[in-house]
């Protein structure tokens, strides 16, 4: 086979005008400028081809393409070729897929996760600072915004299931004037996102109220129903079925006395990779909001001392497919890239977290409608948004900055930090990963 | 736009120089050009305006880049000769820089197999590539003492002799930590805190975890411990032999995973992945299975895996990275899975959940994603591979049938794609492996492409999947696909340095243009 290979090229070298014939096949188009190597420019030209392909039902095409990227992707490869595996894997989904209906949104996702136990999931998040950034200048500014409040209460918005606590609950402990009262409460439902748990929000909650109590500090933790039967709909809906419903039934529920707010706590809202599951398209609702700037008006009408609010900095919410594949592609090789520097190609560590983000990628890319679930939002744009809702933003102190710095220096040196106005942006070699920011409501400033 | 250009040191050192861009450590803001505000670039795309620099090795490593003109002493950093050129006493107009128009420069990595050679993964400062360019493709000239870990650069050295053996937490499970954040947060979570404080709660998993990791060897860690506490349940456990594998064992080519036992333990598990999936949130089983089956290997040998394996077999590098292997044998589908045979073999060599530094545990050597298989070889092979199979399936052969995958929505008519409805026929005309139901009657869908068209659009008629024997039609789609990359010339170098005609529409920062046929 290579020295048929060889002899093609010397055959069509010694003519190479003979071969330039006008019938262009598809896949010359996709394949044009990746001769020899296959980097990550075209990886992402054959996604996008292959995307293309199925945008125009070009399936032939759209085979060609597949095939040879299966050649070239792999999960166990280089980070481009891990990461083309995955957005592969998404394409072949969205390939596959019916008309996405609301009945099997359920059963869509292709990638088998495996639950974690509590401990795993304590070192899934310090694997890289994707979280642990967030969980650091938040509850670092949050510690800011309570002081001399003799209690505190944390409404809890996360996909990482409480484990930015222990760290808070463990500062809060060494308080000169002694802690606080803490109450943390969180919904009953989250978005159905990796990572994933082997043990129920209840059981977490007893662990770190054992934490606390270990380490002396008043606790309480609530899970607050939100999956309500009594819906709006005017029947009983099951509301795993679908995102959007279980966040509706969500906007419900946050009212003063179903929280059990009480007058004398400090409220924080704490919003970790949360806000971009909720709707940001405008619903039929009056003024046109969206879910997402619902839930930011109900917010600052229970009149927190503070909200963080920390999320990935990409806008990924475009409904052209193709724009999203560009997109993810180059935002997404951060976190592989990151991996790589520290891990084994054979990690299984290291191929959870991957197929986490793959479980990521394939909503991204192979859902449409509600089921696309992740709407990530950058820094940017959320900050205008924040601001058209009425809250004003506060920068986090030079003490903040210096414990995120700390902590960025025990990771791998691509890591680091850089302030945008008022908020802090996780980079990795230079480009943005993860921004965090806090604000109060507009009129609270003294 | 977007341009490449190889600087001379000369030519760097009279430009503009590094107007105290930070180092790649930790980047504080920017100080907004005035009178503009600082335009924010988009996050994933690189700033259009930026000039990307492409700095050879020699260049990027030379330490005096930055020569005074006036008596051609060199220096490490702009700054530093911009103070030495304070004191020749330079009349006011010379004493500014340069002018040029302050640019935003980037720089891309010189190794043209680094993901970093490509314009949109350009690091902002040269003190960050260059010490990319050290760590990734550089010699390891540092050693720590202590731990034995080995460092490119410097600076990363020193940091770690600066925290290497001072601080250890260790949680009473025996778990090590060299963060007191992780150790926090582990401690919290982690049943010994549980025990000691003598709550009642049986949990089976607390159980099984608490027990594993007590008796743990240093080289496993507690996710391993509990992988295999997950795995074994469903499936004949793992044995020893096949968990314990460590990295050294995982690198070298001729120790990866032969068959007999890939396969088997993929097989397990696959089935252990299933079984768990329909516990989690996303799965169905049967869903599962059907993408399960995509990525398994196919038992069946068809002339695709043939082709496949001969692949390997010719066209097998003689060295280099390990992992272009799996993925030319027939195993090839399986890379694609989560089960490769060291899915729950994870294994750092270290006890502590996080190495402090970036550790890189050998010697990256710079390799394309697929060093024996050439864009235009793939294309061949997939030309061979259609003339040689009579049902040429690109899908089947990952081992996706048709009969079998179900998707869904189960009704056979109802099902779309794109809102069309389709009518489903018997016959897999084009045998894309996808639910036959939808790929039929495609010839009425899909327009102008009969549906007897091959796979690979060599426009042959007839039979199933026909791929015939015609390849050799010279007019064929992938002939003259493959002509037109023989005019395009065989450039092995990379991306960069090959032809430029396409870097300007995919790097502009503009979102892509849905029609690739230009």
């Amino acid at each position: 086979m290579k020295a048929e290979l060889r002899g093609n090229t010397s055959v069509s070298l010694q003519n190479p005008t003979l071969f330039n014939n006008t019938l262009h096949s598809p896949l010359s188009g996709a394949l044009n400028g990746c001769l020899g190597s296959l980097d990550g420019a075209c990886l992402e030209k054959l996604l996008l081809h292959c995307a293309s392909a199925l945008e125009t039902n070009d399936v032939t095409l759209a085979q060609q393409v597949m095939w040879v990227l299966n050649n070239v992707a792999s999960s166990v490869g280089d980070p481009n070729q891990r990461l083309a595996s995955w957005f592969l894997r998404a394409l072949i989904s969205r390939a596959s897929r019916v008309c996405p209906t609301a009945m099997n949104f359920n059963g869509s996702s292709t990638i088998p996760r495996r639950l974690m136990s509590v401990t795993e999931l304590a070192g899934y998040v310090d694997l890289i600072p994707w979280h642990r950034f967030g969980f650091c200048a938040s509850n670092s500014a949050i510690l800011n915004a309570i002081q001399g409040f003799p209690r505190v209460h944390i409404l809890d918005f996360s996909i990482t299931h409480c484990m930015q606590w222990p760290t808070l609950i463990d500062t809060l402990a060494k308080r000169p004037e002694g802690p606080p009262s803490l109450r943390i409460t969180v919904p009953s439902s989250r978005p159905p996102v990796p990572p994933l748990l082997n043990v129920s929000t209840e059981e977490v909650g007893l662990r770190l109220g054992n934490f606390a109590k270990f380490r002396d500090v008043p606790f309480e933790f609530r899970v607050f129903d939100n999956s309500s039967s009594q819906s709006t709909l005017g029947e009983v809906v099951k509301c795993k079925e679908s995102p959007s419903f279980h966040f509706e039934s969500l906007l419900t529920h946050l009212d003063p006395s179903t929280l059990n707010l009480r007058d004398d706590e400090a409220l924080v809202i704490n919003c970790q990779h949360w806000l971009r599951y909720l709707s940001d398209e405008q619903h039929g609702s009056p003024h046109g909001a969206s879910l997402r700037d619902t839930f930011l008006d109900i917010i600052k009408g229970l009149n927190p001392q503070i909200i963080v609010v920390v999320d990935e900095d990409s806008d990924l919410s475009a409904s052209s497919l193709t724009s999203r594949i560009t997109t993810c592609f180059n935002y997404l090789w951060i976190p592989f890239d990151a991996l790589e520097t520290f891990l084994p190609k054979e990690s299984c560590q290291r191929m959870e977290y991957e197929s986490d983000i793959g479980h990521k990628i394939e909503n991204i890319i192979s859902f449409e409608g509600f089921q696309r679930i992740e709407r990530l939002e950058s820094g940017v744009k959320l900050c205008q948004r924040m601001i058209n809702s009425g809250w004003v933003s506060i920068p986090f102190c030079e003490e903040t900055v210096k414990e995120v710095k700390d902590l960025l220096d025990e990771h791998a040196s691509g890591w680091g930090m850089k302030k945008e106005e008022d908020m802090l942006v996780l980079t990795w070699k230079g480009h943005n990963s993860v921004f965090a920011t806090a604000w109060i409501p507009n009129g609270l400033e003294d | 736009m977007v341009e490449l250009e190889n600087s001379s040191p000369m030519a760097v050192s009279t430009a503009s120089g590094e107007d105290g861009i930070s180092s790649s450590g930790c980047q504080t803001q920017n100080p907004p050009i005035p009178p503009l505000k600082k335009k924010r670039n988009l996050p994933g795309m690189p700033d259009p305006d930026a000039e990307v620099i492409a700095l050879s090795p020699k260049t990027l490593m030379a330490t005096n880049r930055f020569v005074c003109e006036i008596c051609s002493k060199g220096f490490q950093r702009d700054q530093n000769l911009q103070l030495h050129r304070r004191g020749h006493n330079l009349p006011w107009k010379l004493r500014q820089r340069t002018s040029k128009e302050i640019r935003k420069r980037v720089y891309v990595c010189p190794e043209p197999s680094c993901v970093h050679h490509n314009p949109s993964r350009a690091l902002g400062d040269l003190t960050g590539i260059k010490k990319h360019f050290c760590r990734k493709h550089g010699e390891k000239k540092w050693k720590c003492e202590r731990c034995s870990k080995k460092y490119a650069v410097q600076s990363d050295w020193k940091a770690h002799m600066k925290t290497c053996g001072t601080r250890e937490y260790k949680c009473d499970c025996g778990t090590m930590f060299a963060r007191r954040d992780s150790f926090i947060t582990h401690r919290a979570f982690c049943d010994a805190l549980a025990e000691e404080s003598a709550k009642a709660r049986t949990l089976v998993i607390s159980g099984s975890e608490g027990n594993v990791s007590a008796n743990a060897n240093v080289n496993v860690n507690a996710n391993v411990a509990v992988a295999v506490g997950v795995a074994s349940p469903p499936q004949p456990p793992l044995t020893p032999s096949t968990t314990v594998v460590s990295p050294d064992l995982s690198i070298q080519s001729s120790e990866l995973p032969e068959n007999p036992i890939g396969l088997s333990v993929s097989a397990a598990t696959i089935a252990c992945l299933t079984t768990t999936a329909a516990t989690t949130l996303g799965s169905s089983s049967s869903n599962t299975s059907v993408f399960a089956s995509i990525f398994a290997p196919s038992t069946a040998t068809t002339s695709f895996s043939n082709v496949m394996s001969a692949l390997s077999s010719s066209d097998s590098p003689t060295a280099t990275t390990t992992t272009t292997h799996p993925q030319l044998s027939t195993l090839e589908p399986t890379s694609l899975s989560l089960s490769s045979t060291s899915l729950f073999l994870s294994n750092n060599g270290t006890s502590s959940l996080f190495p402090p530094q970036n550790q890189d545990h050998r010697h990256f050597i710079p390799v394309s994603p697929l060093p024996a298989m050439s864009a235009t070889a793939l294309l061949q092979k997939a030309a061979q591979m259609g003339a040689a199979s009579s049902n040429a399936s690109l899908l089947r052969g990952f081992g996706l049938s048709t009969s079998s995958s179900s998707v869904q929505d189960g009704t056979g008519n109802a099902t779309q794609w794109n809102g069309h409805v389709i009518k489903t026929e018997s016959t897999d005309g084009l045998g894309l492996g996808l639910p036959s139901d939808m790929m039929m009657g495609q010839s009425s869908l899909f327009g102008s492409q009969p549906m007897t068209r091959d796979l690979l659009g060599l426009g042959i008629g007839g039979g199933n999947g026909g791929g015939g024997s015609n390849s050799g039609n010279p007019t064929g789609g992938l002939s003259a696909l493959l002509n037109s990359f023989a005019a395009g010339g065989f450039d092995v170098a990379s991306y960069g340095g090959g032809d430029h005609s396409s870097p300007n529409d995919t790097w502009d920062g503009a979102p892509k243009d849905k029609n690739p046929m230009s």
